[in-house]
């Protein structure tokens, strides 16, 4: 990389990086997890930084790389078990963004992608499903299970009760 | 919950900086993708393939020699495992294996038999003594199987009966059955080690309690041979099957100069697929080609040897120039019957130089107190990376993070003391907290972890009620 490019991605990391670290724990459900992938991503974006600037949305193919590599990572690794349901915590108080990510994290790896590219990165359902491969059908239909999956594990009342 | 709802919660998640590390991280996988890219430029040069055979096995003071002989730097490439199986030197003792070939004579009975013995070998930790069995009678017999009984004997003459190990030394397999026609001798290998505890005692290789100089081996037409391979049982004692001095297995020529560093990690779990890598150092003056393209026996050897032999992936790395080193991605499945210390080699046979060896702990499969004490115990817990105000998460095995903070829920413990919930899936096939193991972690500041509450399974955590701190 050269030194031009290299300042422009280092200052692009340090802006976008908190955002970006946002987006993969909501796709991951941990920390350590999602500064991997967003470790994985940062990679892929650095090695073609001049190109992807120059396209001029090096926030969405980061993106675009995390909702993918993600899913890929779950295709393959699939003895790892997500529980079906949360730990009922709610006569304790509990952590909500903890919970919410917990939470997410139960959804099956193609409704959490599309749950955080719809409502955390504040994508089209077009943009969701051109970032994913798939069909804006498809995007339309695991949005509304992965919300219905959400609306049966969160309490009703997840701001009162979890606050 | 509506679209808005979930989208306004989404984005009230916080906002936190990634490691301070991330980007040095970044930039040095960066540069190593770089390097790949100029990795597969090698000259080939073709090598005399003078083959020094014989000792297999490396001490290890060897190994550690070898090791200093140079090693893959950090930014070098690794080159990918391939799935290329070679044939075997020898047909490894497993249980399932197919049935050896039926002994073309009657059974050798000792009284046909004569024992001395013949140059051992040492490798991988594994010390080699080698019994002859030498056929004195007028009429062909055949050694097959495992010895009947085996006894060591002291140098004055005191005896000790053995309960042996059935297995195999690395590369030091026989051809089995031995068909012995009059004259014909046979072989059995004595396999001890060096890597037990009380083997790194001064003298212990001298001590004349587990010393033995010669001893009565069981034959399967019955009775025993006196034979005078001595051996040293501080560790322990194995056997080989009885066999005939085998002939270089598929070869590939001997590489001289070249050495191999394994690297392996110190505990492996039972039933999985251990990756490692071997770091092959050509320390001569002369490139050493890759072609013919090296076959590779990889074993372990716990109660049972278990061995796998591979052709390398030379698609890539075409020769090793002098003094260079090239690490190459290895996998090996790690017996699931076994726990406990065990071997580990790699060699690549008729090499004389090219092996590697170390002793590896195999682990049972983490049980969900495994994965959490894995996780948590002895560690402060403020060194796990997600914070969230007094708590911290630990995802474990699958499972989600969830905890809540210690003073909220458990009033009697001081400030800051911290808390994790460790909760696993049980089972692949019982997912969920129905199936699934708790465990509460607290840790007071600069504390260390301790498991305070377990509960195995049950959908709901235990009741709040302050636990005995730590």
């Amino acid at each position: 990389m050269k030194a031009d490019d290299r300042a422009a991605f280092d200052a692009f990391v340090r802006v976008h990086g908190p955002e970006l670290l946002r987006f993969a724990c909501a796709l991951t459900g941990d920390r350590v997890r999602a500064e991997d992938l967003l470790q994985k991503a940062l990679v892929r974006l650095g090695a073609r930084w001049s190109k992807v600037a120059t396209q001029g949305d090096p926030s969405g193919y980061a993106r675009r790389v995390m909702a993918n590599t993600r899913v890929s990572w779950w295709r393959r690794v699939r003895r790892e078990t997500l529980v079906a349901a949360v730990p009922d915590l709610a006569h304790t108080p509990v952590d909500r963004d903890l919970f919410l990510l917990g939470v997410l994290a139960a959804l099956p790896p193609r409704q959490r992608a599309v749950i955080t590219l719809r409502y955390l990165a504040d994508y089209s359902e077009a943009a969701t499903a051109e970032t994913l491969g798939c069909s804006t059908g498809t995007v339309k239909s695991q949005a509304a299970k992965g919300l219905a999956k959400l609306r049966a594990l969160l309490p009703l009342d997840i701001h009162e009760e979890l606050r | 919950m509506t679209e808005t709802e979930l989208s306004r919660l989404l984005h009230e998640l916080p906002l936190t900086e990634p490691s301070p590390d991330l980007l040095p991280r970044v930039h040095r996988r960066l540069a190593r993708r770089r390097g790949l890219r100029f990795a597969a430029a090698g000259t080939a040069v073709l090598l005399g393939a003078g083959a020094a055979t014989g000792l297999v096995l490396a001490r290890p003071r060897d190994v550690a020699r070898l090791s200093q002989l140079g090693s893959a730097g950090p930014g070098s490439t690794v080159v990918a495992w391939v799935d290329q199986p070679a044939t075997p030197p020898a047909p490894p003792p497993l249980q399932g294996a197919p049935a050896p070939p039926p002994p073309a004579y009657p059974a050798c009975t000792a009284s046909q038999l004569q024992g001395s013995s013949a140059p051992g070998g040492a490798a991988t930790g594994n010390l080699l003594s080698v019994v002859v069995l030498t056929n004195v009678g007028p009429s062909p017999c055949s050694l097959s199987g495992y010895p009947a009984s085996l006894v060591g004997v002291h140098a004055d003459g005191t005896r000790q009966v053995f309960s042996p190990l059935h297995g195999t030394a690395f590369d030091a397999s026989f051809a089995w059955p031995a068909n012995l026609r009059p004259g014909d001798s046979g072989r059995l290998g004595i396999v001890t080690w060096d890597g037990c505890s009380a083997a790194q005692a001064p003298g212990a290789f001298s001590d004349p309690a587990t010393s033995y100089t010669a001893e009565l081996v069981g034959v399967p037409g019955g009775g025993s041979v006196h034979a005078t391979a001595p051996f040293n049982a501080v560790c322990g004692v194995g056997v080989t099957t009885f066999g005939v001095p085998q002939p270089q297995p598929e070869s590939t020529g001997s590489y001289p100069g070249l050495g191999a560093k394994a690297n392996v990690a110190a505990t492996v779990v039972a039933g999985t697929t251990l990756s490692y890598t071997v770091t092959l150092t050509n320390s001569s003056a002369k490139t050493v080609s890759l072609n013919p393209c090296p076959v590779y026996t990889e074993g372990i050897y716990g109660r049972s040897a278990h061995l796998h032999s591979y052709r390398l992936n030379c698609s890539t790395v075409h020769s090793i120039a002098a003094g260079d080193s090239v690490t190459y991605a290895m996998r090996i499945p790690v017996p699931a019957g076994y726990q406990g210390v065990a071997k580990f080699g790699w060699s690549i046979p008729g090499s004389a130089a090219a092996f590697a060896g170390t002793e590896i702990t195999i682990a049972a499969s983490p049980s969900a107190d495994g994965l959490c004490r894995a996780a948590l115990d002895g560690r402060a817990l403020n060194s796990f990376p997600t914070t969230l105000g007094a708590a911290r998460a630990v995802n474990v095995g699958g499972a989600y993070p969830g905890l809540r903070p210690a003073r909220n829920a458990f009033p009697g413990l001081p400030p800051q003391t911290q808390a994790a919930w460790c909760w696993t899936a049980a089972t692949s096939a019982s997912p969920g907290p129905a199936g699934a193991a708790w465990r509460l972690y607290l840790a007071v500041p600069g504390g260390r972890a301790q498991q305070v509450f377990s509960m195995g399974g049950g959908s709901k955590p235990p009741p709040p009620g302050p636990p005995a701190i730590p």
